[in-house]
């Protein structure tokens, strides 16, 4: 179940509509709260924005993963566009230069736990975040109480 | 900042109004739009805050499920406040940023203070283990490190050590203890600080020494700094050769 993912095709700006929506359902059940589902679905409108305005076309692949401590939601947009030239300057836009306020590629990482960005030129990019969820003692000591009931008993096993 | 216009005002009372008539993600998608829209336009964060009171006041005198619809209301106010959220973290940023070049131009001029101190000490005493000493006390000092290391090799197998240590880490320990003590550190604790070394260089690019620094992490900045420690260190060592003969 955790390794479930959702795709959603990236071809013009309606499509930030269904890619919010899918993150949110994740998010929800995943656990977050309403801030943070909130978070990622403007994340997810950042860099769905940033296919449909410099690569036309591309995808948003999501899923969820699951740790010890923390749940997490996995975001990973590819685009076969003409790629980034610079992309720490990219990811710096909003403090380090004069231009831009911040929003786009450097305000979706802003709003994520961990953001990467492979870009090759003519060839495309691909932005991989995540959001973490870290999970309280309590859903801990849920679910392992969920694991032991869900053992066979002694007395099943013959 | 500016006012919201009222073309704004009505677009924002229209999403308002559609979102709570359809609770549907593309309303909620107008919300962040418009977020960014207000974000874009400069208008105040406090203006928009007023803007959605307005619309939800309105609302709410059409609605008789208050809570239903103030709930609602707060979904799309979180979206339209999202925009302001990357920016406000872009500040914190910027902020961040801010503090570590104020650090940097505070250790460049304890680093100028720190040349006049080592070419002082050149004239002031014959001493090479109290010049090497005054390098490490100051390299440990600028790199916020735990520990510091010059050793400088005199040929002949002759070779002079200083180190400098925390006073909290390594209190209790003499000069001469310090070094025995780096060493069986190093040793021993393999998941303790973090080492970063630069060689000491004659003018002629031949090595003579070391100067090596440990900590819990290191920056680019650190690492730079050290270049330029070490730059200074040989210097001194080759002004001091030059004038004296040693």
């Amino acid at each position: 179940m955790e390794a479930e993912e959702v795709r959603v095709r990236i071809t013009h700006d309606a499509d930030l509509v269904p890619a919010r929506a899918e993150a949110r359902t994740l998010a929800e059940r995943l656990g977050f709260t309403r801030t943070d589902a909130t978070l990622i679905a403007t994340a997810i409108s950042e860099i769905a924005r940033n296919i449909v305005v410099h690569a036309g076309e591309g995808e948003i692949v999501m899923r969820a993963i699951s740790e010890d401590a923390r749940k997490g939601l996995v975001v990973v947009a590819r685009d076969e566009g003409v790629g980034i030239r610079d992309v720490s300057a990219v990811l710096e836009q909003g403090y380090a230069s004069r231009g831009g306020l911040g929003l786009g590629l450097p305000g979706a990482r802003r709003l994520m736990d961990e953001f990467r960005i492979e870009s090759e030129r003519d060839k495309g990019t691909t932005v991989t975040m995540t959001k973490w969820r870290v999970r309280d003692e309590l859903e801990l000591i849920r679910e392992r109480r969920q694991q032991t009931n869900s053992r066979p008993r002694r007395s099943d096993v013959r | 900042m500016k006012a919201a216009t009222p073309a704004f005002r009505a677009k924002y009372d229209e999403a308002l109004t559609s979102f709570l008539e359809e609770r549907e993600e593309r309303h909620l998608r107008a919300a962040y739009e418009l977020g960014r829209e207000a974000v874009m336009d400069e208008l105040s964060v406090l203006d928009l805050a007023v803007l959605h009171h307005d619309a939800l006041a309105s609302a709410l005198l059409e609605s008789d499920d208050a809570q239903a619809v103030t709930a609602a209301a707060r979904d799309f106010f979180l979206e339209a406040l999202s925009a302001y959220e990357m920016i406000r973290r872009g500040f914190d940023e910027a902020r961040e940023a801010a503090a570590l070049e104020r650090r940097h131009a505070a250790l460049l001029r304890q680093l100028s203070s720190f040349l006049a101190d080592a070419s002082l000490a050149l004239g002031a005493s014959d001493s090479l283990q109290e010049m090497l000493q005054l390098v490490a006390e100051q390299t440990r000092e600028l790199m916020e490190a735990e520990e510091c290391r010059v050793t400088l090799d005199l040929g002949h197998g002759q070779r002079v050590d200083a180190a400098a240590a925390d006073v909290d880490t390594w209190s209790r320990l003499s000069h001469a203890e310090v070094i025995p003590a780096i060493e069986h550190r190093r040793d021993e604790d393999a998941g303790g600080p973090r080492t970063m070394s630069e060689q000491l260089m004659t003018l002629d690019g031949r090595s003579i020494g070391s100067i090596e620094v440990s900590a819990a992490e290191f920056s680019e900045l650190d690492a730079a700094l050290l270049g330029q420690l070490a730059q200074m260190a040989s210097a001194a060592v080759e002004r001091r050769r030059l004038y004296r003969g040693t």
